[in-house]
């Protein structure tokens, strides 16, 4: 019995080598697929709005793993960009009545403007520099947003009570239909992730890299490193600023407040996501983003903390500040990359597995070493 | 002999050093030329200065009669002239592969194209295809210094700038290394390469420039210059500080 089993799993591994379908595509696709059951799954309403929250928070940090994660440049000015995107849409929303569907274009559009515009001075600097300038527009930008009162409303922000233009049938208000708009948020979350995987596949995404990891070397290759930071800073503005438009009709308000995207907070926590996630990886700022919301959930409970209100934000940074500490410790890599690496093992053990079993080298396995 | 690249008193100061010292050069289409001298002699600053990473004070670089003395790193690779680095040669967090798509340039305008049918067909070129996989920081060191080389090739060159390329290989490396550079002249690809190991440039090279504290001190055949007296008091000088410095 145990022999016609055991050449059976041979049989099998040898047919589907362990790089492949069984191992890692099958259970990503049921990772992936798993939020549309979230309305389904989550027992409250309250944890229906932290998914969209993830949602939305997925969208931003997709966008700044373009410019960190595969350019490795240290923006300081991203969530600041989302706060551009947001502030575009309800000013469009507000005196001009655009439609969702028009405002997602334009306030990504005026989001990446805004990142190339930050750009053009700030690529002349690299590194620290670059960081402290990004920092520095992200600071005017927000003072703006509290002192052009005609345009922006100063501190009290723009209100926008209208919902999501409906399609078709489909509403999308958040009180009556908020796993709508939760779906509508995801649609765009897996955008997002699409967006930022087409880019790692194609020419663009693979000098975004060759720039993050030797900057001089790309330049010597004729590599114009200038221009291409200008566009990944450009296009990761374009994923904040989409965002923003979801964050403006999730909180109903845009304001440039201390819990705002203008806030150093959010620009440090975004920051932690996708070094906590990975930022090696195409998944890290997506697991990032979702341990970012719903860490403080399962923490609550087993810190004992109140159960009634909210964690106060110096409690999350405490929360994230020691779960980087931990990230840096054990997974310098971040959670993606430490599950690279176990992978690794995995494959590696089943390979030595399926030798045992069938004898015969595998077609095309890797050279050992 | 067509001049390709002509260097015309070309200086630059560090702070005070003079690195560079009025040195002209000319190198020729189809040659493999070397660069030899003592540490510190301004070999390096030289490749930079030719390749844009650093501004000269003095002097010009005239490619093909373009004067590209002002241009910027990546416009210089783009009309062909592609230097290697002595240290940090390849994206560590890439695979082998896609170090070389990384690199990859197709047609210039103008210029008959790649030499290279694909990004595969340079890496069996190189005798990397079967470490494709691989995280270039896995790989050994001798294969990550092939692997600098090709993205040079992939970079499309006309003229290609070698910085100490044998540096750390051993002897049976050195061979093939150099086995290799013949194959990258054979493509037609005008070679300059900077070498310490005099035994490899000897047999390499069909002319010599010898740099010492940054002024050119001979230029030639390998024969003649190793008979040149200012040359064998430069390096016997070089080996006598070495030998009583240990
Ligand atoms: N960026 C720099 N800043 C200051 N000094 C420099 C710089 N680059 C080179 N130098 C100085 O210029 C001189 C020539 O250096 P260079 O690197 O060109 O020598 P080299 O011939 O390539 O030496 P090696 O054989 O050790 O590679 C040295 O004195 C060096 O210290
Ligand atoms: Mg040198």
């Amino acid at each position: 019995m145990v022999a016609v089993s055991r050449s059976f799993a041979g049989t099998l591994l040898r047919q589907y080598p362990p790089a492949d379908i069984l191992t890692i595509r099958l259970p990503l696709a049921i990772l992936l697929a798993l939020p549309l059951l979230a309305p389904m799954l989550l027992p409250s309403t309250r944890l229906l709005s932290l998914a969209i929250t993830a949602a939305i928070f997925l969208i931003v940090a997709n966008g700044l793993h373009i410019v960190f994660g595969y350019t490795g440049q240290l923006s300081l000015a991203h969530t600041t960009l989302w706060g551009v995107g947001a502030y575009t849409a309800a000013l469009l929303a507000i005196h001009y009545g655009w439609p969702t569907a028009a405002l997602i274009p334009a306030a990504g559009i005026s989001a990446a403007i805004a990142a190339v515009a930050i750009g053009i001075p700030a690529f002349r600097t690299a590194g620290f520099s670059f960081a402290i300038i990004t920092f520095a527009f992200a600071e005017i930008l927000r003072t703006v947003a509290i002192n052009w009162r005609d345009l922006t409303n100063g501190g009290a922000g723009l209100m926008l009570r209208t919902p999501p233009t409906s399609i078709g049938p489909i509403e999308f208000e958040t009180i009556r239909h908020l796993d709508n708009f939760y779906y509508l948020t995801l649609a765009f979350a897996y955008l997002s992730l699409a967006g930022v995987f087409l880019i790692r596949q194609s020419r663009l995404g693979r000098t975004f890299i060759a720039i993050r990891e030797n900057e001089s070397l790309a330049r010597s290759l004729g590599i114009n490193v200038y221009l291409h930071k200008l566009i990944a800073f450009g296009l990761s503005g374009f994923f904040a600023g989409v965002a923003g438009v979801f964050l403006l009709y999730n909180n109903q308000k845009i304001e440039p407040g201390p819990l705002s995207p203008f806030s150093a907070f959010f620009t440090i926590q975004f920051l932690l996501m996708i070094l906590i996630g990975g930022r090696f990886s195409m998944l890290g700022p997506t697991i990032g983003a979702v341990i970012a919301v719903f860490a403080p959930e399962v923490i609550r409970p087993l810190i004992g903390l109140t159960p009634l209100g909210d964690l106060s934000t110096a409690r999350i940074q405490i929360i994230f500040g020691s779960t980087l500490v931990l990230t840096v410790l054990f997974a310098p890599n971040g959670v993606a990359g430490q599950a690279k690496e176990r992978y690794g093992a995995l494959a590696a053990a089943l390979q030595k597995f399926r030798e045992r079993q069938g004898g015969a080298a595998p077609p095309g396995a890797a050279a050992g070493g | 002999m067509v001049a390709v690249l002509t260097i015309e008193g070309l200086a630059k100061s560090f702070a005070g050093v003079r690195a560079l010292d009025g040195v002209d050069v000319e190198v020729h289409e189809g040659e493999i030329l070397g660069l030899v001298g003592p540490n510190g002699s301004g070999k390096t600053t030289l490749f930079n200065c030719v390749t844009g990473f650093v501004r000269p004070t003095a002097g010009t670089v005239l490619w093909k009669g373009r004067n590209i003395t002002q241009l910027a790193p990546d416009q210089i690779a783009r009309l062909g002239v592609v230097r290697t680095f002595q240290q940090k040669m390849v994206f560590p967090r890439a695979t082998v592969r896609e170090n070389v798509e990384m690199a990859w340039r197709g047609k210039r305008g103008g210029d008959t194209g790649q030499q290279f049918k694909s990004c595969d067909d340079l890496l069996d070129f190189l005798g990397l295809a079967h470490l494709k996989d691989r995280l270039a920081t896995d790989i050994p060191f001798g294969s990550a210094r092939n692997l600098g080389l090709g993205l040079a090739l992939a970079a499309n060159p006309r003229l290609l700038l070698l910085d100490e390329p044998a540096g750390g290989l051993n002897q049976d490396e050195g061979q093939e290394l150099a086995d290799l550079i013949s194959k990258i002249k054979e493509l037609g690809i005008t070679v300059w390469v900077i070498e310490h190991d005099m035994p490899f440039i000897m047999s390499l090279c069909e002319r010599i420039i010898v740099l010492h504290v940054g002024k050119r001190i001979a230029e030639g055949r390998p024969a003649e210059v190793a008979n040149d007296p200012n040359v064998i008091s430069v390096f016997l000088g070089e080996k006598f500080a070495k030998d009583s410095a240990t």
